[in-house]
């Protein structure tokens, strides 16, 4: 009898334990005292200032195709690093099958990117010359004054090079123009902050592989197969590794990779000659500029679409939020923290001694460390991305939600007060309901709310991989809303929000949302 | 004895921990869920505009065969099928946008820019359809006739209306492109109007010729030269009653509405409110100078006395309909809204979550609201009597009860 009540009050207590850790992990405010990323950028917010400034386009844009002419246009599909013809094609089909419009799909090599020079002059413009030539075949006398481009993220920065060397250099086989406007989706035009940090990154997904995959200091992996975590992820330990490394090399590796050669990648950062040039460029181009942002925790949504479902692997336009990758590392910290509770346990008897104690002190600072770094691992994402930056600071009233409640252990206990701040309601009154299946007795429940005034980290939206407001820094698109709500930087060419902004592009005119050069009829 | 008392004291407390000798738990603070009930759909999708009809809710949303498109009618109160129509277009077919799905009387109908379904909403029978050779900007419903604009070669710009009962079409007229028309040598784009009776008893079509040269470079130096021509047709004497040329500039497609003797547009940054008699302005509202101060999503409402101005960005103004002043700013809404619908003084609409507004005040009362992580994008029908509110997240369809949405 007397057993099963102590089993019952360490249960209690675990579970306890267990809801308080996880509620004080989650329940921080927008501040990463732990974060290790933030480095020194050399961050210029004029380029952003005076780039969404204006309202109205550029002057001297491309007139396109006056009235009683025939038009039939091409349209140019360019994905983005580290993509493929994939990335865009069921968009180009659809295009095609359902409006006046031809359309080119435009696919170079990742493994190539030796420079926005090169993948232009070798690699893009050749495809979309041949595409147009060949809707010039079959009507010569079309007007191709309302051809366009329609690119994600990089591919819209290697438009815009085109467009430069249209424009300006001789030194290259760029040939003579083929696209009048360019629509980006995700395209980091004030450059991508991510770029910067990208020796950074290599660690950050070296921490995502240890937190869900232990290996002992002498080489020998735990069997994590067994276990809560493999169970959930369904694969072994080396399975996990395989799959992230995979990620690495293939999709997330470009963007997040210093060893890789991405000379792309630095290209695209902040004031770097290649944007400064492409900004600086008076580009005649019809401009649309359509933005994502996505909701927290972006880190782990963006990494869903890297590691499981891609966006091109869902139907047209199906590009849900993913969140598959999330619930695997919750379900990682939740199993690193109840083992973090058993191993302190262990550790306080005088058992186990020796080298049997140096590998559970061993294990237990790997788990400490993978739960520290899941708690933090969005925050840190932020520094990666430039959400964040460590100069960047506002002040801001945060609801403190406080639960206090009297417990007592035992009949002739005596009574405690307790009191427990969060900074989310939801969390806080879920406490609150946990309190009577956690102490013995309880009277005097309460949830107060109170306002705190505190320095947090200015947070700059995002789609998890560019920032908002370089997505719109496209000089001279003014500062037209054209928004993607809760999309990120994968989803965003393939989700309903994406099918929504589409739509209203191709119907141009006479809706008004767009500029009528973008028209496109239906079939 | 000490032992004694100490081994009495544990063994009350062990005794005390009997699970059935607990105290009674009070009951704490349990949200409810706002979920009444929801369906899910073939495949992800955008989902016309819904409707409340006699106790149900109809709908339509992308089927999971290539160009078939389903129309559902629910029971409003449980989510059970009604009846559901199929669609079989060559292309696909998408009525999505805010005010290209309209119920009028008992029936339905569903546009895109180039075809026509009207349906008996009754049973879900087609009771008529219509392609276009060309395409058209958009559809609207005035007594029981059904309106559409075309666009040819951007040089012509007809309205044509349908009796919405037999599909029979009718030409009423056309603005051309050229020097000698009213719009002169712009591309003529002609959106829907509403209707005012003149004093005389003629029937009047007000409207906006959304006019664009796309050879000209417009007053902001740039290729391209928007600009907002308005006009009055006397669809009784089958002439023009006036044009006014050129009122603004870049302008919003949306339907103007219709209060008494006054018509409502927006232009430039700017709200008008027209005198349907002469096109005199009557008064205009200012929204301001900012980059993202324009005009292109949301409808023009009028609820009571007051117009609502929702820009593209995160405000949203009311101001007085008879005089233009500013009654509430609201600027935390959220951005591109889509429709805007109202029941009971307040102002719903989807985007990244169901937003509702105290016309009366401002203020936020559900700041975007989401029941799953889906596409919050889709604007919001209700319920007559018991205020449940009804949309979609795109892959699903959404029956909600308002009192518990934070």
């Amino acid at each position: 009898m007397n057993t099963q009540i102590l089993k019952k009050h360490i249960k209690f207590l675990l579970t306890f334990l267990t809801f308080s850790l996880s509620f004080t992990s989650f329940g921080q405010p927008p501040l990463c005292d732990t974060c290790h990323y933030d480095v020194e950028v050399k961050y210029n917010p004029k380029i952003h200032e005076t780039i969404t400034k204006f309202k109205k386009a550029d002057t001297a844009e491309y007139t396109p195709c006056g009235t009683g002419v025939l038009i039939k246009k091409n349209i140019s599909f360019i994905h983005g690093l580290g993509g493929s013809a994939n990335s865009w094609a069921k968009q180009a089909v659809w295009t095609e099958q359902n409006y006046q419009s031809a359309v080119t799909n435009v696919n170079y090599d990742a493994k190539l990117q030796t420079s926005f020079h090169y993948i232009c002059d070798e690699l893009i413009e050749e495809q979309i010359e041949d595409g147009s030539d060949d809707v010039t075949d079959d009507y010569p006398n079309r007007c191709k004054l309302n051809d366009f481009a329609i690119a994600h993220s990089q591919g819209g920065i290697a438009a815009r090079y085109l467009d430069w060397q249209w424009d300006d250099n001789q030194n290259g086989n760029f040939g003579t123009r083929e696209f009048y406007g360019l629509v980006t989706f995700g395209t980091p035009h004030a450059g991508a902050d991510i770029a910067i940090t990208k020796t950074q990154h290599n660690a950050f997904i070296g921490q995502i592989a240890s937190s869900i995959f232990l290996e002992k200091p002498y080489g020998i992996v735990y069997d994590f197969t067994s276990s809560p975590v493999g169970a959930f992820l369904g694969l072994s330990g080396a399975d996990v590794i395989d799959k992230i490394d995979d990620a690495i090399v293939n999709t997330l590796a470009p963007l997040s990779t210093g060893s890789l050669h991405t000379p792309t990648l630095d290209e695209m950062k902040p004031n770097s000659p290649t944007m400064d040039s492409i900004n600086n460029h008076h580009s005649r181009l019809r401009k649309v500029a359509f933005y994502g942002i996505e909701e927290e925790p972006e880190c782990w949504r963006v990494i869903s679409g890297i590691t499981d479902t891609a966006s091109e692997d869902y139907p047209i336009w199906g590009a849900t939020r993913d969140d598959h990758f999330q619930g695997k590392m919750e379900k990682a910290r939740a199993a690193h923290e109840g083992e973090v509770f058993y191993l302190q346990w262990d550790l306080r008897g005088l058992f186990p001694l020796g080298n049997k104690r140096k590998e559970k002190e061993s294990e237990l600072k790997h788990r400490k460390d993978a739960v520290s770094f899941l708690n933090n691992a969005n925050s840190q994402w932020r520094y990666l991305i430039g959400a964040y930056h460590k100069d960047s600071m506002e002040t801001k009233s945060i609801n403190k939600y406080t639960v206090k409640w009297d417990e007592k252990y035992g009949w002739l206990g005596k009574w405690y007060s307790q009191e427990r701040a969060f900074y989310s309601y939801d969390e806080a009154q879920s406490h609150y309901n946990m309190i009577p299946h956690s102490v013995y007795k309880w009277r005097n429940g309460s949830i107060n709310t109170t306002q705190e005034t505190r320095q947090v980290q200015k947070y700059f939206p995002n789609d998890g991989v560019v920032l908002e407001r370089s997505q719109r820094a496209y000089p001279g698109v003014g500062g037209r809303v054209d928004k993607l709500e809760g999309d990120n930087h994968f989803q965003e060419r393939n989700s309903p929000e994406a099918e929504r902004v589409m739509k209203r592009l191709y119907l141009g005119g006479p809706f008004g949302y767009y500029d009528p050069f973008f028209a496109t009829p239906e079939l | 004895m000490i032992k004694f008392i100490i081994s009495l004291m544990l063994a009350a407390n062990l005794v005390g921990c009997k699970p059935n000798e607990w105290p009674p738990l009070t009951n704490p603070p349990v949200a409810q869920s706002p979920s009444i009930w929801k369906k899910s759909l073939e495949k992800s999708g955008l989902t016309s505009t819904p409707h409340f009809y006699k106790g149900n809710i109809i709908f339509g949303h992308p089927a999971k065969e290539t160009n078939n498109y389903l129309v559902y009618c629910l029971n409003a109160e449980t989510g059970d099928s009604i009846w559901e129509t199929r669609i079989i277009t060559p292309f696909e077919f998408d009525p999505f946008a805010g005010q290209m799905s309209l119920l009028y009387e008992d029936k339905l109908i569903l546009s895109t820019s180039k075809r026509m379904f009207i349906l008996n909403v009754g049973n879900g029978e087609i009771l008529w359809n219509y392609t276009d050779p060309n395409n058209y900007g958009g559809v609207c419903i005035i007594d029981n006739y059904i309106y559409i604009a075309d666009g040819v070669l951007r040089e012509t710009s007809t309205m044509y209306r349908f009796d919405i009962n037999t599909g029979t079409k009718e030409e009423l007229f056309t603005i051309s492109h050229g020097i000698n028309e009213p719009g002169k040598d712009f591309t003529p784009f002609l959106m829907m109007p509403v209707k005012w009776m003149h004093q005389n008893g003629d029937e009047i079509l007000v409207l906006q010729n959304r006019s664009y040269g796309y050879d000209k470079i417009g007053p902001d130096g740039m290729n391209g030269y928007s600009k907002m021509d308005l006009m009055a047709y006397n669809l009784s004497a089958d002439s023009l009653l006036w044009y006014r040329y050129e009122v603004d500039n870049f302008s919003s497609g949306a339907r103007p509405a219709i209060d008494g003797n006054k018509v409502y547009f927006y232009g430039d940054r700017h709200a008008y409110c027209i005198n349907p008699l002469n096109g005199e302005t009557k008064w205009k509202y200012f929204i301001g100078n900012g980059p993202e101060d324009d005009f292109n999503t949301a409808n023009i409402l009028i609820v009571n006395d007051k117009l609502i101005v929702k820009p593209d960005n995160d405000a949203m103004h009311a101001v007085n309909k008879e005089t233009g002043e500013r009654i509430w700013l609201n600027e935390n809404t959220a951005s591109m809204p889509g429709l805007l619908t109202v029941r009971n003084d307040t102002i719903w609409f989807s985007s990244g979550g169901v937003l509702a507004i105290d016309a009366n005040t401002g203020k936020t009362l559900i700041d975007q609201y989401k029941a799953s992580e889906g596409s919050w994008i889709f604007p919001v029908a209700f319920h007559p009597t018991n205020g449940h509110i009804y949309t979609s997240d795109a892959t699903s369809f959404y029956c909600l009860d308002p009192k518990y949405m934070k």
